[in-house]
Order: structure tokens, then C-alpha cells, then sequence
């Protein structure tokens, strides 16, 4: 993305050049005037209409640190770019990869139907761990096999955060933001 | 203890004083408000240390909105932008002990969410290298909004002006739209503005800003 032109017409930067009668000269030092908070407060609501914060965002927030993993690693999703259905054979069928400082989970989340949905993951380098997948109501848990692969096979839809432990331990390694299942 | 809750931050207005036209039923920011809720988040943080989990929901449900302008002006997606700001969150907990300045915590929040939506963008950007195609949903931050709020012409020249200033300016004044005013110089240096220049940077946007404006025969100052 390349500035819009126009960075260096700023009146100031042109010595002797007089402006026009009726645009007045605003002065980059001058201390804040009621008209740029008044301008300041246009904009967040014009950014509030264009770009609202989505409604769901900060009871997702809540409910992934409702468990203050203090320790843990962050997992950071990155969706894949959905397919067209024709492709994948459904198009209720995702793909999310998560990757942290030492490994990485690549969750395919296929929906079944209107409330269970069933997760096929893969965590990468292959390592003995258990995995949760906890939602509002309870917590799934679940382990990886000796080549990485795990599966929630009847996951409630909804908001659900994935967390990894070491074996016999309640604290976890890595936590994920929450997802929509 | 109970929690003190001494505000109702960005969504009442302060004693029904307004300032500005309302355009659309969002109530205005109280600019003198500022001071009063940087002690107040302070406070709550300290309380959310203590494990009080109605103080950290507090703080997320205020200042989720600030940060969700934020990502979205590093020119991440829909889906990517909340991932971004739930790891936000999440690096909050992690980091809840070892916030030195509790006072500062608008700053080191702002920084982090920037700071995670470049680690989003970096793998999506590695990703793409490799073959997919995940930087394609990714809008440029100066897209036009919606047919429906353009219908509105103030709302059209602002955003006109808006697309036209030097990006920085329009990621800075985004942001900084959404902060209260006390909080305007130390959120920009949160942001990398020079130390020394900070005013004038935030200063020169809106001078920049106010110019175009100016210059649009359609537009009467407010």
C-alpha cells in the first residue's frame, strides 16, 4: 500500500505560498482546541459505524482468559483460506493451524450438525500430550497418538479454547484464543 | 473487596454533557474523564492481580473496542483481528504479574496488540510463500465502509479526507480516536513516535487532516 499523495502538501512545508482566503492554516504545534477533539470524536464514531467491533469479540475475550493460563504459550491461529465447497466436499469443513515457539496443531474442524461438530488434529513434531477442548458447559480431553494425531470426535458447536498440557499436568503448556466451532 | 467501579467508561456520557454532534447515537468521549479512568484501570488491574476475575473482565469489555481499532489498522482481517485481540488478552494474563507501571497498561496493551497482529501477519505472509492465498481477505485499511453510511455526506467527505492522509497519520488518528484525551501522548509513543515529537506528530495529522477538510466546499466544521 503506497500513501496517497498529497504528504507534502502540507502549507507550512511552502515558504511565501499564500492560501487561498477561506482555508485557513492549521498549525501542527498548537495545542489541542476543542475543534480537534470535536474532530477526534467524528472519527471514532465514523470508525465505529464503519468498522464495528464484532459482537461476539469481547465475550469470546472473557471466556478464553476466564482460566488465567499464566504460563502458558500462546497458540496462534491461522484460518486457512476456506475452499470452495465443490473442492473440499463440504463447506462445513475448516482448517485451522495454530503454531507456537516450539510446535505446531493443525485442527480440521468439520461440522456434523447443528450442534456437534467433530475436530481432527495433528500436533507437530509428534510428542506425547494430552489436549482439552474446553466450552461454556465442560471440558473434552483427549491425547495424542505416537504420530501426533488426536480427535474430539463430538464436539458441542459454539465457543471452545484448545489447551495443551504435558501428561499429568493441570496447567497448561499453550492456550488458544477462542474459536466458534 | 468489591470492586470499584467509579465510571462507565466510553458508553455513558459524563453527567449528560455532550460535546460534538451526535451523528448516530454513540455518546461522546468525556474528555475530562481521562485522568479519572487511567487511575480506575490501574486500580482494576491491581484487583485482577489479586484474582479478581470481575476486575479483568472489566477491563476487557472496556478496552476491547481500542484495540480492536488497532489491529484492524495493522490491515487485518475480520477473523485474523479477533484472533489478535483475544491474544491480547490472553498475553495480559500471562504478563499480569510483571506489569511494572499498572498506570501504563493502555500503552502496553496497544503495543501488544500491534505486536500481535505483525506476528499474524508475518505467518500469513509465510503461508502465502509457500503457496496459499490467506493474505486475499485481508482489506486494505483505507477501503471505503459500506454503500449505507456513505449515504451520509459528512460521514462521505470525512472518509474521503481520511483515505487521502499518509498512512501512519490515519493509523495514529485512528487509535488515538478511541483513547481518552490524558491518554493521547503516552498511547502515540506506545505507537513509535519520536520522543520529543510526539505532540507534534498527533498534531501534524489532525493539522493535515483539518487541512483537507478545509479544502472540501461540502464540509462545515462542526
Amino acid at each position: 500500500m503506497t500513501d496517497p499523495p498529497g504528504d507534502t502538501e502540507d502549507p507550512r512545508d511552502l515558504p511565501g505560498t499564500a492560501s487561498p482566503e477561506d482555508t485557513p492554516v492549521f498549525l501542527e504545534n498548537a495545542p489541542l482546541d476543542l475543534d480537534d477533539v470535536l474532530l477526534l470524536d467524528e472519527l471514532r464514531r465514523l470508525y465505529t459505524a464503519a468498522d464495528p467491533v464484532p459482537p461476539g469479540l469481547a465475550g469470546l475475550s472473557r471466556f478464553a482468559v476466564d482460566p488465567r493460563p499464566a504460563h502458558a504459550e500462546l497458540l496462534r491461529p491461522r484460518e486457512e483460506p476456506a475452499l470452495p465447497a465443490a473442492v473440499r466436499g463440504s463447506a462445513d469443513l475448516r482448517t485451522v493451524t495454530f503454531e507456537t515457539g516450539t510446535f505446531t496443531v493443525v485442527l480440521t474442524i468439520a461440522a456434523l450438525d447443528v450442534t456437534t461438530a467433530r475436530l481432527d488434529g495433528w500436533l507437530a513434531p509428534a510428542t506425547p500430550l494430552r489436549l482439552t477442548l474446553r466450552t461454556p458447559r465442560d471440558t473434552l480431553t483427549t491425547a495424542t497418538d505416537p504420530h501426533g494425531r488426536f480427535l474430539f470426535e463430538h464436539a458441542p458447536r459454539g465457543p471452545a479454547q484448545l489447551t495443551v498440557h504435558a501428561p499429568g499436568e493441570e496447567t497448561p503448556v499453550a492456550v488458544s484464543p477462542a474459536l466458534v466451532l | 473487596m468489591t470492586i470499584v467501579d467509579t465510571g462507565a467508561g466510553v458508553t455513558r456520557p459524563l453527567c449528560g454533557r455532550r460535546i460534538g454532534r451526535v451523528m448516530d447515537g454513540t455518546p461522546t468521549m468525556p474528555a475530562d474523564r481521562g485522568a479519572e479512568r487511567r487511575v480506575r484501570l490501574a486500580d482494576l488491574l491491581t484487583q485482577a492481580r489479586d484474582g479478581h476475575r470481575d476486575a479483568l473482565d472489566h477491563i476487557v469489555s472496556e478496552l476491547t473496542p481500542v484495540l480492536w481499532h488497532t489491529v484492524r489498522a495493522q490491515g487485518l482481517g475480520y477473523q485474523a483481528a479477533q484472533d489478535a485481540v483475544q491474544l491480547t488478552w490472553l498475553a495480559l494474563v500471562r504478563h499480569l504479574h510483571t506489569i511494572r507501571t499498572p498506570a501504563a497498561l493502555l500503552e502496553w496493551l496497544v503495543t501488544t496488540a500491534r505486536r500481535e497482529a505483525w506476528h499474524l501477519r508475518t505467518a500469513a505472509r509465510e503461508a502465502e510463500l509457500m503457496g496459499d492465498t490467506v493474505l486475499d481477505d485481508i482489506p486494505d485499511p483505507a477501503d471505503p465502509p459500506d454503500h449505507r453510511l456513505l449515504q451520509d455526506e459528512r460521514a462521505r467527505l470525512l472518509w474521503s479526507a481520511v483515505a487521502r492522509l499518509p498512512a501512519h497519520c490515519r493509523d495514529l488518528l485512528r487509535i488515538v480516536a478511541f483513547v481518552h484525551r490524558p491518554d493521547y501522548d503516552a498511547v502515540s509513543a506506545a505507537l513509535g513516535m519520536p520522543r520529543g515529537s510526539i505532540g507534534p506528530t498527533r498534531g501534524r495529522c489532525l493539522a493535515k487532516l483539518r487541512t483537507l477538510l478545509a479544502e472540501d466546499p461540502g464540509w462545515s466544521p462542526s
